[in-house]
């Protein structure tokens, strides 16, 4: 029954997830086709003064440029000054977002024309773009000094090819008020008439609009940097993009939306029916087992359910969601060697980052999507685990942690220094992800994906903990010499334990080539490693409940405080995160050695030791509540008409097929599966009460006793029978006396417990 | 070569000083400090600020002589903060505990620094005036002299300290077994804060002087701190004299190697291999711990 009751729902969620992905994959090929058609190579003459973002496409040429009169502004206003880019048209945000902004030197500039991207080696000055909800953000203030010596006049930026026909929406921000270009499309280029906009589109938070784009070929603005100026200007419009295109405009929120709402519905559902009250009033050891099974299940549906709201989100959100995935698995390896085997390893960092850029040369050399070369990941970070490991032969406790830190140190400054494995100063870009003839072009397609093999790498987890390896390991955490003395062979374990960390790390190096798709040399600073620790001593002993969270503090709040404060409470959050993050650690290490397991642990045990029953009482009148399946049907059917409204209406706001195909896949076949599911629901209740009501007649006309030595095939394999003696009078349903037809039914007492 | 080789002398001089701090805080409490980088760090801002009025909002020159005791005092009392906070609560934990504590303490100071001071280069300004000398063919500036002199001091004086005042031997004795130091007497808490204040007050000492010879921004002495590290490492952790010597040798290494190989970053693979095999084949360093 149990089996039945995940099954169903669950087989629903797959399939909708599959085909959702399918729907979006392949949406996401056509788009991708369609932006490779137009790439127009341009150049122009820099002006004394301006800003110059060209936009390239690695070692390409130049393909489009935005210029930003800063005439009059001192190096003071530049340094606090970002410039921010995203797309013009339509909010199309593609998957990778490492974006290499580099300065352009005097000489690169000197002839007055810049006809490509600068060679590496013009690069002045680096850093890196942030992504967040305007596109990518950047921080000017690493040029403004050789900017206001006039060492060089502009930025070249090194997106992925899928952006190189792109028309971006530039803002140049100075300060909090901001100087923003408003969310217009170019003139040359109307939308379309039923095209979704999405909240992309919206300027920043406390930005004030001054201007807009330029004509196209006017060439550089010349209009000083004030309130109501227009600032900006845009290349020349690509020709491959015109109004009249008929090309798809970038990918589009819809239907993510819908489906996010179906799935969460659906693992609702899941959650629901799987800690069905109901079921605490068996008893026996199997039914204590299953519901020991459905307890440890229903965290993880739920948590599923929570992984899936970032595609309620705009594609920034979904990205950074999956930046927060890939921190966790990584830092599952380094948690195994911290929490379960007692060792430590401060080459963590390394052990990411080689199997990372291993996996993006082979990308990009040979063409090979990422997704197939994870195994190839796995593989490289065990081998780099077993080279981390060796200090351990010899070395204890404090040495090893240091030794690690000197090899982990020493493998990032040899290899992430080396052309032929991180390629040049902007980085290598990974073959687009694709499996079979799915490609996926932008984070939110690939997210479905990513969350698929983060909850496989949870489950290799869990079946480690439980096997008999990890009990090896907690033996020598315990107390190694009695493990030796026992036959244990110490030393392989060990080993063993830092290769397996290390398949960890490599999994997450090459889900990180898979997400980001474009990686620097400085992507795996040997600081990292450190980042992956603290996650690990926050979480504490125990499973991945703590280190999820520990993720999420550590990394998470940085990332989405402005998304969920605004971004001035945001910025301020973020620093009062900067000093608390330590001083919460110092804490932890301090006065709660369990960790954040323990805490979770603590908080799980008064849940469930919490007696629900007056709140059932005072919510429904009785002390059972109202039946869970028939809460989760109605439940079920509402999500699932919810979500064809949702598919049918975004269906309706678009013209383009591929849309219409995802939000017939997502919404439409989804939200059906899950009204069926709800009605099968329904019907189950119906007929449970059905046999509820017989076996009570039953009991009432045969006597207690005798019900309890015959015991009655009730509800599906259900029985009536005496209270057991284990179960709490919480659990005891009462029966009513049966009119006074059986007198000794009622002296004996009305108490009896329904069991499987 | 042999210029090659007085260069490797003076940068090990550097990473020498800095393994010795790192060893007398680990004599005190058997804990490695991560966040002695980061407290050098902050005593060399505050030194500059004070000294040059420059890198923040302290104002005016407050002169050498205010300026260089001020930064060695805030490295000192940072480094018995640290104790405060982490080492001595975690005493009896497992140690890699407080080492991750000590982290933590670090990551604090950085956070503090880098919104104070930013992430950009600061000038520092050279502690010495003067052309330097040349031996070897090799110009020696006065700021590298200034470092051996400083070296040569607080060896000696730390090893006067341990060896000939009654505090040294409560650190010795600390050191040894806190549990039987403190039976005789010996307040352990004030001991070990006071080693921890001296680590730090050598933080600082390392950081301003090495400070006009590097890009001075707020990460100058993570990386070198590495180094010094290993020096500490290669010395067992707990022999002053070891550590520096293992500091010069490494420097020197370091430059032969890259003065002899074409290939960029096989300095510290080749260093971070030999160090690591040492440590496999004497898990206790090249010299035996000397209390």
């Amino acid at each position: 029954m149990m089996g039945r009751r995940i099954v169903i729902p669950g087989a629903v969620v797959l399939l909708a997830l599959a085909g959702w992905t399918l729907g979006a994959a392949s949406g996401g090929s056509v788009d991708r086709q369609a932006w490779s058609q137009s790439t127009p190579v341009t150049t122009f003459t820099p002006q004394p003064g301006e800003i110059y973002v060209a936009i390239s496409a690695g070692t390409e040429e130049a393909r489009s440029f935005v210029h930003a009169d800063v005439a009059g502004l001192d190096e003071t206003t530049l340094a606090s000054a970002t410039l921010v880019l995203h797309e013009a048209a339509d909010g199309f945000m593609p998957a990778n977002a490492a974006i290499v902004v580099c300065a352009l030197s005097g000489a690169a500039s000197g002839d007055g024309r810049l006809s490509g991207a600068p060679p590496p080696v013009d690069c002045t000055s680096r850093t890196s773009a942030i992504r967040d909800e305007n596109g990518w953000t950047i921080e000017l203030r690493a040029f403004a000094s050789s900017w206001a010596r006039g060492d060089y006049s502009g930025l070249a930026l090194f997106p992925d090819a899928t952006q190189t026909a792109a028309t971006w929406r530039v803002a140049f921000v100075t300060g909090r008020t901001g100087l923003v270009v408003p969310a217009t499309p170019p003139k040359d280029e109307p939308q379309p008439a039923g095209q979704n906009t999405t909240a992309l589109d919206a300027p920043a938070p406390g930005a004030q609009d001054v201007g807009g784009f330029s004509d196209p070929g006017t060439g550089p603005s010349a209009t000083p940097v004030e309130a109501g100026a227009p600032i900006l200007t845009t290349s020349p419009p690509t020709p491959g993009r015109s109004a009249s295109s008929p090309l798809p405009k970038g990918r589009s929120t819809v239907g993510s939306s819908a489906l996010t709402i179906f799935l969460v519905g659906a693992a609702a559902v899941v959650v629901m029916v799987v800690v069905n009250p109901l079921d605490r009033d068996t008893a026996g050891a199997t039914a204590r087992r299953q519901r020991r099974r459905r307890a440890n299940l229903a965290p993880g549906v739920a948590v599923l359910a929570v992984a899936l709201v970032p595609l309620l989100f705009r594609e920034v959100i979904v990205y950074k969601a999956g930046v927060l995935l890939i921190y966790f698995v990584a830092a599952i390896g380094l948690h195994l060697l911290v929490n379960w085997t007692g060792q430590v390893s401060l080459a963590h960092a390394s052990m990411v980052g080689l199997p990372a850029f291993g996996v993006l040369a082979l990308s990009e050399v040979h063409g090979i999507s990422p997704i197939y070369l994870l195994p190839v990941a796995v593989a490289i970070g065990a081998g780099v685990g077993l080279l981390v490991a060796l200090p351990t032969l010899r070395a204890r406790d404090l040495q090893v942690a240091l030794l690690t830190l000197v090899a982990g140190i020493a493998l990032a400054r040899f290899f992430f220094t080396q052309d032929w494995l991180v390629g040049p100063a902007g980085g290598r870009a990974a073959a687009i992800p694709s499996l079979g003839p799915l490609r996926f072009t932008t984070s939110r397609s690939l997210y479905p994906l990513l969350l698929v093999i983060v909850a496989a790498a949870v489950v290799a987890a869990w079946m480690l903990m439980h096997s008999k390896v990890a009990r090896g390991w907690y033996w020598i955490q315990a107390n190694p010499d009695a493990a030796a003395v026992f036959g244990l062979p110490v030393i392989v374990y060990r080993i063993g334990a830092y290769a397996a960390g290390g398949a960890f790390a490599g999994l997450a190096g090459g889900l990180s080539v898979m997400w980001i798709q474009r990686l620097g040399s400085n992507a795996f600073p040997s600081t990292l490693s450190f980042t992956y620790l603290l996650i690990a001593v926050l979480a504490g002993p125990g499973f991945l409940g703590g280190l999820g969270l520990g993720a999420f503090v550590i990394v998470g709040g940085p990332l989405f405080a402005a998304h969920i404060f605004g971004a001035d409470v945001g910025k301020n959050l973020e620093t009062l995160l900067a000093y608390l993050g330590p001083l919460a650690l110092i804490d932890i290490l301090v006065r709660h050695k369990a960790g954040l397991n323990g805490l979770g642990g603590r908080i799980m045990r008064r849940i469930r030791a919490a007696d629900l029953t007056s709140l059932r009482r005072r919510l429904s009148g009785s002390a059972q509540g109202p039946p869970l399946a028939l809460v989760a049907g109605v439940a079920a059917i509402v999500v699932g008409f919810a979500a064809i409204g949702l598919a049918w209406r975004h269906s309706s706001r678009t013209n383009q097929l591929w849309v219409q195909n995802q939000e017939f896949l997502s919404g439409g076949i989804g939200g059906l599966g899950l009204i069926l599911v709800g009605v099968g629901l329904l019907i189950r209740d119906r007929l449970g009460r059905n046999q509820v009501l017989l076996a009570k007649q039953l009991a009432a006309l045969f006597g207690r006793g005798e019900a309890s030595e015959q015991p009655t095939s009730v509800v599906e394999g259900e029985a009536i029978e005496p209270a057991a003696s284990e179960a709490g009078d919480d659990d005891l349903v009462p029966i009513p006396p049966a009119g006074g037809e059986n007198p000794s039914v009622a002296r004996r007492g009305r108490r009896t417990k329904l069991v499987k | 070569m042999s210029a090659v080789v007085l260069n490797g002398v003076f940068v090990g001089l550097i990473y020498g000083l800095l393994g010795v701090g790192l060893v007398v805080g680990y004599r005190g409490s058997r804990v490695v400090n991560f966040a002695y980088a980061e407290t050098g760090m902050v005593g060399a801002f505050m030194f500059t600020e004070l000294r040059f009025g420059s890198a923040g909002a302290l104002g005016r020159d407050h002169g050498l002589w205010f300026a260089l005791p001020a930064g060695v005092a805030i490295a000192a009392a940072l480094g018995a903060l640290t104790e405060v906070l982490v080492v001595r609560p975690l005493r009896h934990a497992p140690r890699i505990r407080a080492l991750v504590g000590t982290f933590a303490v670090g990551t604090l100071f950085f956070v503090y620094a880098a919104r104070r001071w930013g992430l950009d280069p600061h000038p520092a300004g050279s502690l010495m005036k003067g052309d330097g000398i040349r031996v070897g063919g090799l110009s020696i500036q006065p700021d590298q002299l200034l470092i051996l002199y400083v070296s040569i001091v607080v060896l000696v004086g730390l090893w006067a300290l341990y060896r000939y005042t009654s505090f040294g031997l409560f650190l010795r004795a600390t050191a040894i077994d806190p549990y039987a130091a403190g039976l005789v007497g010996i307040d352990v808490n004030r001991t070990s804060m006071a080693t921890w204040a001296l680590a730090g007050a050598l933080a600082g000492v390392s950081a301003i002087l090495i400070a006009p010879l590097v890009s001075f921004n707020t990460a100058f002495m993570t990386t070198l701190s590495i180094r010094g590290l290993a020096a500490a490492l290669v010395g067992g952790l707990s022999n002053i004299g070891a550590a520096f010597t293992a500091g010069i040798l490494i420097g020197v290494t370091e430059g032969v190697i890259a003065f002899k190989s074409p290939v960029s970053g096989i300095t510290d693979v080749v260093v971070a291999g030999l160090v690591l095999v040492l440590l496999v084949v004497r898990p206790t360093g090249l010299v035996r711990s000397a209390y």
